[in-house]
């Protein structure tokens, strides 16, 4: 049976448009384990708050921007505080210490938000309505304005740690941190502000996704899911790996949706990983270890 | 300020090298490539049964490395290693275990959560156990004799029921020796055992290797110059993985070359 | 300038120093020898916080800094240079040498003075500049090492084992750098195995045994009587 070709080219945009807004999540949760070896179990948390808080200054301003900027700063500042009174002590101990502490922060967050915000979904109009005609279909120019959005924090982030004034530190720290320290770098500085721009991120995938499910306490806990494969796929602490992880999953998911429902072509992602476990375990993307 | 020498101790039969028996461990050309990097170039020595021989070195002299291919840890990249008449290259560290080869660490292994007969019991079950649940309770009790004696042996009779952890750090290196020895092996290998002990502790573990060695052939590796002359009969110096010289520790100390080596003068 | 007094540290159980002792005055090369295992390395790892101490103090300058953090100790002008280089591999060499260049409270002018500097005593590392440093051969990456120390405009600069697998031709270069750091006044206490140049380029030498400071002489005595060189180096 051949695929019209009209349906193949949607779903690539579709794989590529998901992969963004993935790998923009990804990102930070691979930064965060990347430098300090932690596995941020509150990942998806940051990601629905900063949505939820970006809903409420979006109802009180109407604009989508204002909603953006507000949930960066306001996550980013939690992120902070969250590692500097929570992780910070922890650092040094057995790695199952952090896990805990992440996953427990989890809950509380779940709660908070619970209790914050009330049951009732929340919504965040998208910037940019309208839609441009894709052969048959009419598609939504909210969805590249994502895509272009995630591709471009992403690369802010590269370019930072290249050629950012303290991008070294950064990279320096996540290579060999205590050699970074014995180089005068203030190494808990570092971290706490990679764990904040790690949450930061969340909080902007979390904003950016709004408009496409509404905001509401269950939205994206799939879609963190698929976050914590691609890390592991793309080669945990390898941020190229895992936006190309990111992309790589996405297509193939979206590409599977030809033949199944999307709940079911998510398996494609599971089986993935499993052969990335199995045969690759330091990651698909990364250079083979010597 | 001169720290005192310890007794000299001769060979336990004739000239101790070259005996009459034939070696109880022996390899042949024994080399060790990790890529470029050549950690054994062509070792090829032979110690005889009850023999204590100590392998001193330089850093990265080969001398773990060697440990690593006769406890089996490490697979050499071509020679042999014959141990009591059998070829052991490449056997893993369990079958290794079997053959009668037991290894002490430098990072100890004792199980810190168990008491101190525990685990020397554990060990000394190792070597006898049988699947059968009827004999198992009176094997039992053989076992736990078995372990006691061992840790007589080893000076820690007294703490049997005390925690492994809280032992002192002398202490639990003995512990980790008794746990060898309670494998009941024909070939000790002691990795720098007395590292990070104060001068009392070190002169009490060469007391007790000196003991122990009555019955059994040790391979040590060590840096404290002191333990060596004092314990061993043979000395064999290794640099850059080759053997630079072999000998009676009075000929090493009278060598040369083992002098260039040490002090790249 | 830098005093320490009878230090122990432990690494879990293992008691490794066993009360070491040690100082250095302003702008000297004082040497710490011994056999592997003593407890050299150790030493250096304490006092630049790499390692806490259970005993003793340490004090840099009248301050005391035991336990410091390692960072705190790089600003108040201690540097260190460890034996396996620890070099940033995927950081290319000027950015390695700028881990230690981007500090507040430098100017441009004297950044560019120091790199310029650098760049003068080690010509190969102004060449190999953008390359990676895992890609460099094991000598320039030592190289990499001290330079990157000397970004930190340290006053004393803790050097361990320096000339280990090097080629004597890089021994001898190592010798001319440490001959420019001495000049410029900044401290070094150098550990080594290698006899030879310790004695060329120190004033005074402490001899270490099983985690202890044992002996402790002035460098032109050892030139003459290498007795205690063999006791305590030799086998």
């Amino acid at each position: 049976m051949t695929i019209p070709f009209d349906l193949l080219l949607i779903q690539v945009i579709n794989g590529i448009v998901t992969g963004m807004i993935l790998a923009l999540v990804a990102s930070g949760l691979t930064l965060i384990f990347g430098i300090m070896d932690v596995v941020n179990f509150a990942h998806g948390e940051l990601f629905m708050l900063g949505a939820y808080l970006g809903s409420t200054v979006f109802l009180t301003t109407g604009n989508f921007w204002l909603a953006l900027g507000a949930a960066v700063m306001g996550i980013g500042l939690l992120g902070a505080v969250i590692q500097t009174t929570t992780l910070r002590p922890l650092l040094g101990r057995d790695p199952l210490t952090t896990i805990l502490a992440t996953f427990g922060l989890s809950l509380v967050l779940q709660n908070y938000a619970l209790w914050q915000y009330g049951p009732v979904p929340r919504k965040i109009n998208e910037p940019i309505t309208g839609h441009f005609s894709l052969f048959y279909l009419e598609y939504p120019w909210y969805r590249l304005l994502v895509a272009v959005l995630s591709a471009a924090i992403i690369g802010g982030l590269w370019l930072f740690m290249k050629y950012g004034k303290y991008g070294i530190w950064i990279r320096a720290t996540t290579q060999d941190r205590v050699m970074a320290a014995a180089m005068g770098i203030p190494v808990p500085l570092v971290h706490t502000v990679v764990f904040a721009i790690g949450a930061a991120m969340a909080a902007a995938s979390g904003v950016l996704f709004g408009p496409l499910t509404g905001v509401n306490h269950a939205m994206g806990l799939d879609f963190i899911l698929r976050a914590f494969i691609v890390v592991v796929v793309g080669g945990m602490g390898n941020l190229g790996g895992s936006i190309l992880a990111a992309i790589f999953l996405s297509l193939l998911e979206a590409f599977a949706s030809i033949w199944v429902s999307p709940a079911q072509a998510v398996i494609v992602s599971f089986v993935v990983l499993i052969l990335t476990l199995l045969f690759r375990p330091t990651g698909l993307f990364v250079p083979t270890p010597k | 300020m001169t720290p005192d020498r310890l007794p000299e101790h001769g060979p336990p039969h004739g000239n101790g090298r070259g005996a009459v028996r034939p070696p109880i461990l022996r390899t042949e050309s024994l080399t060790v490539r990790f890529g470029g990097l050549t950690a054994l170039n062509n070792v090829t020595l032979a110690v005889p049964r009850g023999e204590i021989r100590a392998m001193i070195g330089p850093n990265g002299a080969g001398k773990s490395t060697f440990f690593n291919c006769v406890t089996g840890v490490l697979r050499p990249t071509s020679g042999r290693i014959v141990f009591d008449g059998e070829d052991i290259t490449g056997l893993p560290p369990h079958r290794i275990s079997q053959k009668a080869i037991a290894r002490s660490y430098q990072i100890t292994n004792i199980l810190p959560g168990a008491t101190v007969l525990e685990n020397v019991r554990i060990a000394a079950q190792s070597r006898h156990h049988s699947w059968s649940l009827v004999r198992h309770h009176r094997a039992f009790v053989d076992v736990i004799d078995r372990a006691r004696a061992v840790l007589d042996a080893v000076g820690l009779g007294d703490k049997e029921e005390e925690l492994a952890a809280n032992l002192s750090h002398g202490e639990q290196r003995h512990l980790e020796i008794g746990i060898a020895l309670a494998t009941e092996p024909k070939l000790l290998c002691l990795d720098e055992p007395t590292a990070g002990m104060s001068v009392s502790e070190t002169r009490a573990t060469v007391e007790l290797i000196r003991q122990i060695a009555t019955d059994l052939t040790i391979l040590i590796v060590e840096h404290d110059m002191e333990v060596v002359m004092g314990l061993a009969h043979t000395i064999t110096v290794l640099h850059y993985g080759e053997v630079v010289a072999e000998g009676t520790p009075a000929e090493i100390q009278a060598n040369p070359r083992v002098q260039e080596v040490y002090l790249k003068t | 300038m830098l005093s320490v007094q009878n230090v122990h540290t432990y690494y879990g159980k293992s008691h490794i120093l066993h009360g070491v002792s040690i100082d250095v005055g302003p702008g000297e090369v004082v040497g710490l020898l011994g056999r592997n295992g003593v407890g050299k390395s150790t030493t250096l790892k304490t006092i630049m916080g790499l390692v806490r101490p259970s005993e003793g103090t340490i004090t840099f300058e009248g301050r005391s800094v035991a336990g410091a953090a390692p960072y705190h100790l790089a600003r108040l002008g201690i540097a260190y240079v460890p034996e396996d280089r620890r070099i940033f591999r995927l950081l290319t060499v000027l950015e390695n040498l700028r881990t230690g260049l981007d500090r507040p409270g430098v100017p441009p002018e004297r950044r560019d003075a120091l790199l310029a500097k650098v760049y003068g005593s080690f010509p190969v590392l102004r060449e190999r500049r953008n390359q990676a440093g895992g890609t460099l051969s094991g000598g320039e990456q030592q190289m990499l090492a001290i330079a990157r120390a000397m970004m930190l405009e340290p006053k004393i600069i803790l050097l361990d084992e320096p000339t280990e697998g090097l080629m004597p031709r890089m021994v001898a270069q190592i010798h001319e750098i440490i001959d420019v750091l001495h000049g410029d006044g900044v401290a070094i206490l150098l550990v080594e195995q290698n006899v030879r140049l310790t004695l060329e380029v120190s004033s005074r030498v402490y001899f270490m045994e099983k985690g202890v400071v044992r002996h402790h002489a002035p460098a032109a005595d050892l030139r003459r009587n290498d007795a205690v060189i063999h006791q305590y180096l030799g086998v």
